[in-house]
């Protein structure tokens, strides 16, 4: 190959010189990127662990140490819904830990089954908050000494950060990633079809 | 192989980064639309390398595998732009004219036609072509790409065909 004419042309004017912005800017800036990378990679390890612990530990430490029956619940209500949320999360990461192979076609391949188990992931995240949402506002009805009536339960400090504020929130944010994950979804599906597009 | 046994991860990322900095460039730029693209592109090829490194156990030569990382982030960084994309969108910086000669600009305009050309390239033919011109002989890009080196050659064909054709049309 390396005979052929206009290859070789073609590779004299290519490697003359790098397109011109090849700035110091960017090399000064990957060690500092790479470090900040790697710190944000270490929190998003260390980040579900630490919520499952201070969550959960606090959950039962107040549980513990007031005894009432709601505290008891609670806590067993959080320990369920974390156990819940670790089973899916990983359950839904299946398979998508690393590529199958070295190749390009199996890097597309893992980065659409990570943009589908994203997907899948947000929508039982919002699952996972309604459903905890709705099991702490009926174990408050349920457990409460004294009891709460329904509009004083509807606008208890808990429903209204939880509830009122966090759940649109949350799902707005759920609306707008899905959107934004469906889009890269469907240019990774495109990629795939070209690359396996010549037929040869 | 022996040199990158005992040094840091640190200072080979810089080692690889430095020794194939022009050819990482060009390959990031033939997949970006704008320079500022192209260096955003080359970033995320730094960090994909610093978390792929770990795993390289010598399979292949080092730059196979830094090209290999470099091409599959060039790839997914497709996927996660905006996709319409109008030729007049890829720009990249003009020189100034005051500052060459009659040659170099001329070298200069070549080299773009080239890079507009190879942007337009469907993804098959660009990711062979640019390694191609990159020095890779077919088995390296075979490596790289994960297909036949004979599918190399094929592919290499038919882009030639493509981009011979571009590059007519293209003023």
């Amino acid at each position: 190959m390396s005979h052929d004419a206009e290859f070789a042309v073609w590779r004299r004017q290519w490697q003359t010189a790098p397109p011109r912005a090849d700035t110091p800017a960017w090399a000064a800036a990957i060690s500092e990127r790479v470090a900040r990378q790697s710190r944000l990679m270490r929190i998003g390890l260390i980040g579900p662990i630490l919520v499952t612990i201070v969550v959960g530990g606090l959950m039962l430490l107040r549980a513990v140490s007031s005894g009432t029956r709601l505290d008891l619940a609670l806590a067993v209500e959080s320990w369920l819904f974390i156990a819940l949320a670790w089973a899916g999360c990983l359950w839904l990461a299946r398979g998508t830990w690393r590529p199958l192979g070295q190749t390009t076609a199996a890097f597309v391949t893992v980065s659409i089954w990570r943009c589908e188990s994203d997907i899948a992931s947000i929508r039982f995240g919002v699952g996972l908050y309604v459903g905890q949402l709705a099991l702490t506002t009926l174990l408050m009805a349920m457990f409460r000494n004294p009891p709460l009536d329904a509009r004083a339960l509807l606008f208890s400090w808990h429903m209204i950060v939880i509830g009122w504020i966090g759940l649109p929130l949350f799902v707005s944010w759920s609306f707008w990633y899905v959107r934004r994950r469906r889009a890269e979804l469907k240019r990774l599906l495109d990629l795939q079809r070209q690359l396996a597009g010549d037929g040869t | 192989m022996a040199e990158s046994s005992h040094e840091t991860p640190e200072a080979r990322l810089n080692r690889l980064l430095t020794a194939d900095r022009p050819a990482l460039t060009r390959l990031a730029a033939s997949y970006a639309r704008s320079p500022a693209d192209r260096d955003d592109l080359l970033q995320e090829i730094a960090m994909a390398l610093w978390g792929a490194l770990p795993r390289f156990r010598g399979e292949c030569a080092e730059r196979t595998f830094l090209f290999r990382i470099a091409h599959n982030r060039c790839i997914t960084h497709l996927a996660k732009r905006r996709p319409t994309v109008s030729l007049d969108d890829i720009e990249f910086e003009p020189e100034d004219p005051c500052t060459h000669s009659e040659a170099q600009l001329a070298d200069e305009q070549q080299r773009d036609r080239l890079l507009r050309g190879i942007q337009q390239l469907p993804l098959i033919y660009r990711e062979v072509v640019v390694l191609m011109l990159e020095g890779m002989d077919y088995g390296e890009i075979a490596d790289v790409v994960g297909v036949s080196a004979t599918n190399v050659g094929v592919r290499l064909n038919r882009a030639k065909q493509q981009l011979k054709q571009l590059l007519e049309d293209l003023p």
